[in-house]
């Protein structure tokens, strides 16, 4: 495969929001204290790409897509999109660069204003943009009805979102995204809340529009069997950082963070003659607010070594493209689990 | 299958809604084998919910039951009153629910939860005693008796897991029915609860009926299984037999849409449509409309009890075209 | 243009009815009552079989030679359906003509606190910070305030007159607009569309009318006709302790006020029929309130 060109960079993204405590816990401890959703990431999203982000619930995934889509604004660090630095852009310069990437929502119910008709959700993007007459963009919504297949286009158009059904509101959500022709479309979780048999036609339909339309996927999940089967890399988030990042092949096929593995182990897989439950994690994910000093998996990992508290463990290059940050590499290397 | 700790036979239940009456479980028969874990899968609406509730009669109104039997033990609940279904409930069956947050009082602390349990089935036992008896299940849990002592949002989504399964066995029922019991659960702490169930499983020897909409935990835990699509169980078979030789269309189509994590997938089947409302299902078979063996008899008769190879199917594809 | 720009709530309705015929019914019962009210009020110089202020009984006890100690006020007949008052005027005219007056006073007060009611909600919840802590904290001051009392005071300083009389019942009304729109701005600009239509590019203007306004309309609406009933009370209220309106105006509430002394004398039609008619107004508004609330809000009805 050719080097593909770099569409986003991330430089050390942090995102830190403030807790909103009580008064008295406001006066009890005078410094403000931060949940830290993203804490010092940097990856990049290639042209033509699925990128994934998964992790557990609290990982800063859903954060990073937000960042990227300059939905919150970062505390520090820097956004490239085509080599240009979007971290900083406001206002109308903001306005005209939305059109350049575009989200499909997790919850396409609450993604939709109940009060415009499915056209309007859809079309609303180029009113704002100032795309077109009135006449063109009625057209352009319509064709892009059609090729998420929400026909009858002509019915649908004037319906509310509340008429609709689960997979078909998934479809206005993603005719949304792309009726502004987006080089990049961040997906949060885009089949999570769909019905199971209508869960494989979303994601059939992503991989063909992606490839119709020369689209590039940030897709941020929870659900790693869904991951593997769409991303072509994949960064996998703990509290906040990185730990694992390279090609599906690489992070499924030789997992070398402790985290990662676990995850991986911990799929329910469906097929009863695969039953294997090696639990090779302990409890539950801390606080955001005080992450555990040094590798923030260390309260949980098998391997954890008493250094693991107090180094923060440098992103290593196990292959090219394959980097995880973890000190106890050479370790697990030994292990055969 | 003769040993069966509960066996429903042609169950229905209505929702009487302004647009119609939702049948929301529709002439549905199955058993829960004594000692064994059923998985009862299916998607959101289709009912599964639905039957497991009204095992217990603990349907949200306007949900009635219409017709069928409910054997528990050879006792027909339906003819019980809730009197009598407060009994039941506890000692002989209990729930676990999907969402541990909304199913324990905020208010109070966890060794009230299952003081109060216990005191409301049981009137003879000391408080000692009963704090004993609770220490001990909560160690075998995993989480420390100390923490007894605190209110269910100190504790994590994972123990607050733990302790509603705690308090689904603290009377010592045979019969737990679970309805999607990690679903607000992470994968890792998932498969922490799933490992601990199964643990418990086979100490207790319970019978599980495990509601859910994920093929993965069904394969990874129930020993049969039961697909329910629009109201109906649409197939009931053992799981290596169901998830090596699925029969029915739907089934089919279900395990070769979703992802998995161990096969290097080139395509998801896609299946075409949306399940269907259940005010106005299609006529006949309603899985016709998405089903890609459709035949002419499929939209004008519904498939009922067909047999094939010992396995329960309700599709003409294996019968039952002259009955 | 005009009918495609009334179509699309008017879709909007009936998309929403189909699900709640229950409702539906209360609406439009609330609604025909209103109907028959507002009809006969528009067109009380037609319906009216005499002038709220003429005296029609003299001449009637002339004519059937009765005893005039003892036949004022006249109890309902033939000729006066709701007999006539103390001054020999036709109860049942000055009800019609009375309407005007109530429904204008109510009405006008109800929109002139939606009017400021509503912007400062929106403006307060959608930017909140300062500007939202000092509106709020102004605002619930008026509202701690018993509203009768306050109106009552208003009343008195602004003088008599309708305009005055709809601003002091208006002024009473104002807080519940705020509370309630930014009440639900707060939850609504938390919405998920809401950063939808952020990630479109739509700046905080757009937001606010396409985006929030319309979400947060429907429990206006609701609280438009809820507050319409309340206000007709508090306007017979004001008129019963003889404050704001002119004293010759035909209104159900001046009626009551002067009709009360005839009670103990068994003079029960003076004050029954306005009594009731301002029960059946209010309770029209409520009945359109409340279905209008299990309609629009079908959110509240899942919980």
């Amino acid at each position: 495969m050719p080097e593909r060109e770099t569409l986003v960079r991330v430089n050390n993204l942090k995102k830190y929001f403030p807790t909103h405590g009580g008064l008295i816990e406001g006066l009890l401890t005078p410094q403000k204290r931060f949940v830290r959703a993203v804490d010092d990431i940097s990856f990049d999203i290639k042209k033509g790409e699925v990128m994934g982000l998964a992790g557990e619930s609290g990982c800063g995934k859903t954060t990073t897509g937000r960042l990227i889509m300059r939905l919150v604004d970062p505390t520090e660090g820097e956004i490239y999109f085509e080599g240009n630095d979007i971290t900083r852009l406001k206002g109308e310069e903001l306005r005209r660069f939305r059109p350049h990437m575009q989200m499909v929502f997790q919850d396409p119910h609450a993604s939709l204003n109940p009060r415009m008709t499915v056209g309007e959700n859809i079309g609303h993007s180029l009113v704002i943009q100032q795309i077109g007459t009135k006449k063109e963009r009625e057209e352009r919504v319509k064709e892009v009805m059609s090729r998420v297949a929400l026909t009858p286009v002509k019915d649908i158009y004037t319906r509310y979102p509340h008429l609709l059904s689960g997979g078909q509101k998934q479809r206005v959500v993603l005719a949304r995204a792309l009726v502004l022709s987006p080089k990049l479309v961040v997906a949060d979780e885009p089949i999570a809340m769909a019905d199971v048999s209508v869960r494989a036609l979303i994601l059939e339909m992503m991989i063909r529009l992606k490839d119709e339309l020369s689209l590039t996927y940030l897709f941020v999940t929870h659900d790693l069997a869904t991951a593997k089967y769409i991303c072509n890399r994949i960064a996998v988030m703990y509290l906040g950082v990185i730990v694992e990042i390279g090609t599906v092949d690489q992070v499924f096929h030789n997992p070398m963070h402790p985290y990662t593995r676990a995850l991986l182990a911990a799929v329910p897989v469906p097929n009863p003659t695969l039953r294997r439950h090696h639990i090779i994690a302990r409890g539950e994910i801390p606080s955001a607010v005080a992450p555990p000093p040094g590798c923030r998996f260390h309260t949980r990992c098998i391997i954890a070594a008493p250094t693991c508290s107090e180094r923060v463990p440098p992103m290593v290059e196990v292959d090219p493209g394959h980097r995880v940050a973890c000190c106890r590499l050479d370790e697990w290397k030994k292990r055969t689990i | 299958m003769d040993d069966a700790i509960l066996s429903i036979t042609g169950l229905s239940i209505h929702y009487p809604t302004s647009t119609g009456i939702v049948k929301a479980v529709d002439n549905v028969s199955f058993s829960l084998p004594r000692g064994k874990v059923v998985g009862l899968v299916g998607e959101s609406g289709c009912g599964k919910s639905t039957l497991g509730l009204a095992i217990l009669k603990l349907m949200r109104p306007p949900g009635e039951i219409v017709a069928g039997k409910i054997l528990l033990d050879g006792e027909n609940l339906i003819d019980k009153d809730e009197a009598q279904m407060r009994r039941i409930r506890g000692p002989k069956v209990s729930m676990v629910f999907q969402d541990p947050m909304t199913s324990l009082n905020p208010l109070i602390r966890l060794d009230r939860h299952f003081l109060e349990t216990i005191d409301a089935h049981e009137r003879n036992v000391g408080k000692d005693d009963a704090m004993a008896r609770i220490n001990k299940l909560v160690e075998h849990l995993g989480i420390s008796s100390s923490r007894l002592r605190e209110f269910p949002h100190e504790l994590s989504g994972g123990m607050r897991q733990r302790i509603m399964i705690g308090l689904a066995l603290i009377l010592n029922p045979k019969l737990i029915i679970a309805d999607e019991p990690t679903n607000s659960l992470d994968v890792i702490v998932e498969a922490h609860f799933l490992d601990l169930l199964k643990g418990l499983q086979k100490e207790y020897n319970l019978t599980i009926l495990l509601i859910t909409h994920n093929m993965g935990i069904v394969a990874q835990l129930a020993d049969r299984v039961a697909v329910m699509y629009a109201g109906r169980i649409v197939e009931e078979a053992g799981v290596m037999d169901l998830f090596a030789r699925p029969l029915h269309p739907y089934t089919k189509g279900l395990l070769s849409s979703i992802p998995n994590i161990e096969v290097d997938q080139m395509r998801l089947y896609t299946m075409p449509g949306s399940p269907p409302d259940l005010t106005d299902p299609p006529p006949g078979c309603p899985f016709h409309p998405r089903c890609p063996n459709k035949m002419s008899i499929c939209d004008k008769k519904t498939p009922h009890d067909i047999i094939t190879d010992g396995r329960h199917v309700e599709c003409f594809l294996y019968g039952g075209k002259d009955a | 243009m005009v009918s495609g720009f009334l179509s699309k709530p008017f879709r909007f309705f009936i998309s929403m009815s189909k699900e709640h015929k229950g409702e539906w019914y209360i609406i439009v019962a609330g609604a025909l009552i209103l109907f028959v009210i507002i009809f006969s009020s528009v067109f009380a110089g037609i319906i009216a079989p005499y002038g709220p202020v003429t005296d029609v009984a003299s001449p009637y006890i002339k004519e059937h030679n009765l005893d005039l100690r003892a036949a004022t006020p006249l109890p309902p007949n033939e000729t006066f359906i709701m007999g006539t008052n103390d001054l020999g005027f036709d109860v049942f005219s000055r009800i019609l003509f009375g309407s005007r007056t109530v429904l204008l006073v109510s009405i006008a007060a109800s929109i002139f606190s939606a009017l400021m009611g509503i912007p400062i909600g929106l403006l307060s919840g959608f930017y909140g910070g300062k500007v939202d802590r000092t509106l709020s904290l102004l605002m619930d001051s008026i509202y701690s305030f018993p509203g009768l009392i306050l109106a009552i005071a208003l009343a008195a300083m602004l003088g008599p007159g309708v305009t005055n009389i709809s601003v002091a019942i208006a002024v009473i009304y104002v807080p519940t607009y705020f509370r309630i729109v930014r009440g639900q701005v707060l939850s609504v600009k938390e919405e998920l569309y809401v950063e939808a239509a952020r990630s479109i590019g739509a700046g905080p203007m757009t937001i606010m009318t396409k985006y929030v306004f319309p979400n947060v309309i429907a429990s206006v609406v609701v609280i438009f006709s809820l507050n319409v009933a309340d206000a007709i009370l508090t306007e017979a209220g004001l008129s019963f302790l003889g404050l704001g309106l002119p004293p010759d105006l035909p209104d159900w509430g001046i009626d009551l006020a002067k009709g009360k002394k005839f009670v103990p004398s068994g003079y029960w039609w003076i004050i029954t029929f306005p009594g009731l008619m301002i029960m059946l107004v209010a309770l029209s508004f409520t009945m359109i309130g409340e279905g209008l609330n299990e309609v629009l809000n079908p959110r509240l009805k899942e919980k």
